[in-house]
């Protein structure tokens, strides 16, 4: 059992912090939307894009979280065996999330508020403005990316 | 399908003539005047005078009678459409003036009454507070020798207190009772003790709460004071309904101020002639095609006027106008959201399209979302009827929806799930599908070579943007030996994993190439330097581009693989979850419609965010960043509008 717990320990701690890392980004992002809106309430639509921007890393968390639980076939409804070996290859398959999503939508979230704040004093630039943080999203869909294909073609069960 | 060729021009006529000039100018608005005043324009403040006057009455109105806007239609809600006649008609229907006395004495009614209001309110809580009082509340506060105190403790410190002052109170007065945990007490004490009670006060966390000075007992006062109210908000009532025939009014309202706002355009415009003794001046630009359609209609109303006209000249810098068929005219959102081509220079729009249509496709790849996409925007156009971007916006979504719809039909996604999907993998047990979440590598290796193919594509529009612009050198040296490096090095690879002979060709081309690469890229460079400046770009740390470049910029397409799986494993994931509640006996089936309902409209909206964003960067940076540099200047097409209605066009 110990090596299913170390898998699940894996999983869900990319979940957790991927969540969490939204969470602050979003609230960062948050903090700088209420500024910008209560100066220019008519910039809602772009405000709430720009503030909903960091949140897709929770979203990929929990979809690797998903995947890992599909691959041990848990949604299946059976609880697999896993030795130890097994158990830290399910953990390393987490690791890219653990922190490439954490780490991503913090930094999102200022990268946000930062556009927000352009978006304050030129609402004409709200297009170049959401392609400000989504760049910073790139590496939140690499690490998404090597925890599927790590998944997929790293572990044996 | 590029960029619509376009001259200056100048009309002059007789000063007799000018009005009837201006009245025909105004209407045309396919032109991009010329401010020709020789002192700056000053705003017309007589108008805006009025403008702000009226301002102020809507925005009382819409302080009493807010109104409620719906998240989309204040989203993308436009102006209703009216004629010049009935704008006048509803303008001549009230006085303003009258409209504007009305407002502000409904305003300043408005506000006596709410302070009054609030005043009582206060009024009512701190009589409330001594409601066990049952003494008139007109004794007096104010004395010679003594102190006067009201207010609460909490029961503990309450018997401290009392502790701590004992040998006052001999000569002091006190009356206290105890209510919910709290001693409300008065008290009158000599004022030389006033030092040693405030202390003890202050130890005891006393709180002061005033009594009112008011005729009655507390219990008759509250009465009172609630007769009050109730009167005071009949009168409010009162108030609001005479305000209510200021909110019918409203339209007529708005009416006058697209009058005075479209008077003061009038005169912004006028601003901009060149006026002589005898002469008026007008200059702009205008489109080639509809020059002669332009000059007849003038000629039909001016019988005498002066028309000069010239192409742009090599060092200015004329306002862009696109031009393209209807089915990329979407795409110049995109466009122009990243900045308008500079007059004589290439349209990105008709040639990047087709890739954007790609990448939005594959990012959403859905069935089901492709045809929420597809009625949500046409629904949005029909119910809200958008102007400007929004509706710029709603008629690209519209066209991104189909590629969504046919990707989604590839690789058969229906809001995330695979319904009718034969055991052999193929749907209807017919059609053959690529399946990304169990074809990873497949998937994968689409989405890159969609990259691949797409950055040549970009090489090649950066040498015909570059031959256009009569850059030889970048043309020759910056694209096409670039095309020529990267293709044969890929097809090296590419023969060298399926063991093809005949390799030999490639390898000269390859060094032919590189060779040719190290002397170019370092061009500003002199001697030695040159060469070592080549090398160095190569790898792609110095110059514009390089094989690092390359490589990064195709790796960023793996970006729409990952979001084709996220858009479909999170609409599994909804569908797994909502199966789990479907069971639960009675309210399973509404539980499961609630999660499955809201969670797909979650990823809808995501979905199609994440698509947007992130074809729009594949666009921007990878496509654009090679080829395609920004800087023309916007075609303002003058036309006088209403700002609360839309003007239809006059026959």
């Amino acid at each position: 059992m110990l090596g299913l717990a170390i898998a699940l320990i894996g999983a869900a701690l990319g979940a957790a912090l991927a969540a969490a890392g939204s969470g602050k980004g979003v609230g960062i992002a948050g903090e700088a939307a209420a500024g910008v809106l209560s100066e220019k309430p008519e910039l809602f639509g772009t405000v709430l894009i720009l503030q909903a921007l960091p949140g897709t890393q929770g979203f990929y968390g929990f979809i690797s979280a998903f995947l890992i639980l599909l691959r041990l076939g848990i949604l299946g409804g059976r609880l697999p065996e896993l030795t130890i070996e097994q158990g830290l290859l399910v953990f390393a398959v987490s690791i890219p999330i653990m922190f490439g999503e954490f780490v991503s939508a913090i930094w999102q979230g200022r990268a946000s508020a930062a556009a927000l704040q352009m978006v304050a004093q030129k609402p004409e630039t709200s297009g170049q403005a959401i392609i400000i943080p989504a760049l910073v999203e790139t590496y939140a869909i690499l690490s998404l990316i090597t925890s599927i294909i790590f998944l997929f073609y790293g572990v044996k069960i | 399908m590029a960029i619509e060729p376009i001259k200056r021009f100048w009309i002059a006529v007789s000063k007799d003539n000018g009005e009837k000039l201006v009245s025909l100018l105004k209407e045309y608005s396919l032109i991009h005047w010329e401010d020709l005043s020789p002192q700056e324009s000053s705003s017309s403040s007589e108008y805006m005078e009025l403008l702000n006057k009226i301002e102020e009455v809507v925005r009382i109105i819409s302080r009493i009678f807010p109104e409620k806007k719906g998240f989309l239609e204040g989203f993308f809600g436009g102006r209703p459409e009216i004629s010049r006649e009935e704008l006048e008609k509803l303008r001549k229907e009230i006085s303003w003036e009258d409209l504007y006395k009305k407002a502000k004495s409904v305003e300043r009614s408005l506000n006596l009454l709410e302070e009054k209001e609030k005043y009582l309110q206060n009024l009512y809580q701190e009589t409330l507070y001594w409601e066990d009082l049952d003494e008139p509340l007109d004794f007096p506060r104010n004395f010679k020798r003594f102190s006067f105190y009201s207010g609460s403790f909490i029961r503990e410190n309450f018997e401290r207190f009392k502790e701590e002052t004992k040998d006052i109170w001999d000569r002091g007065w006190i009356k206290y009772w105890e209510k919910e945990k709290e001693i409300k007490c008065i008290f009158i004490i000599p004022k030389e003790d006033k030092d040693k009670i405030e202390e003890a006060l202050l130890k005891c966390k006393f709180e002061f709460h005033r009594i009112p000075y008011l005729k009655g007992k507390p219990k008759e006062s509250l009465e009172k004071i609630k007769k009050h109210l109730e009167r005071l908000r009949k009168d409010l009532d009162e108030i609001l309904k005479s305000a209510k025939e200021l909110y019918n009014k409203k339209s007529n309202l708005l009416a006058w101020y697209d009058y005075f706002y479209i008077k003061s355009q009038e005169k912004g415009f006028k601003n901009f002639s060149f006026d002589s003794k005898y002469f008026v001046v007008y200059s702009g630009w205008i489109p080639k095609r509809t020059k002669e359609k332009f000059i007849n209609k003038i000629r039909e109303k001016v019988e005498d006027f002066v028309w000069e006209e010239r192409d742009p000249l090599p060092d200015e810098d004329p306002p862009v106008l696109l031009k393209n068929p209807k089915i990329f005219k979407p795409f110049e959102f995109l466009t122009k959201l990243y900045g308008l081509p500079p007059y004589g220079t290439l349209d990105p729009t008709p040639f990047t399209a087709p890739f954007y249509l790609l990448f939005f496709g594959i990012c959403v790849g859905d069935f089901g979302y492709g045809l929420l996409l597809l009625l949500f925007s046409l629904l949005v156009k029909k119910r809200f009827k958008p102007e400007g971007s929004a509706k710029e916006l709603m008629d690209l979504l519209s066209i991104l929806s189909i590629p969504s719809i046919i990707v989604g039909i590839i690789t058969w996604s229906f809001f995330g799930n695979q319904i009718f999907l034969g055991p052999d993998g193929k749907f209807l047990g017919i059609f053959p599908i690529i399946n990304p979440s169990t074809d990873l590598i497949k998937a994968l290796s689409i989405a890159l070579s969609i990259g691949i193919i797409s950055q040549f594509y970009a090489l090649i529009l950066r040498f015909i943007s570059s031959w256009k612009k009569r850059d030889y050198k970048s043309a020759l040296f910056d694209s096409l030996l670039w095309i020529v490096f990267l293709g044969s090095i890929l097809l090296y690879l590419y023969s060298k994993l399926q063991n093809v002979s005949s390799i030999n060709f490639i390898k000269y081309l390859i060094l032919i190439s590189l060779l040719g690469l190290i002397f170019t890229q370092g061009r500003e460079y002199k001697g030695i330097a040159r060469i070592i400046v080549g090398m160095i770009s190569i790898y792609g740390i110095l110059g514009g581009y390089g094989i690092t470049s390359f490589i990064g910029d195709i790796l960023s397409y793996s970006r729409l693989f990952a979001l084709n799986l996220v858009s479909s494993i999170f609409g599994f994931v909804i569908t797994q979850l909502s199966e789990m509640v479907r069971n639960i006996p009675f309210i399973g089936l509404i539980l499961f419609s609630i999660i499955w309902i809201s969670g797909q409209l979650l990823n809808f909206i995501l979905s199609v965010l994440g698509a947007f964003v992130h074809s729009t960067r594949l666009q921007f940076l990878e496509i654009f960043g090679r080829f395609y540099s920004a800087g023309g200047k916007i075609f303002k097409s003058f036309k006088i509008d209403g700002k609360y209605f839309k003007l239809k066009e006059s026959k």
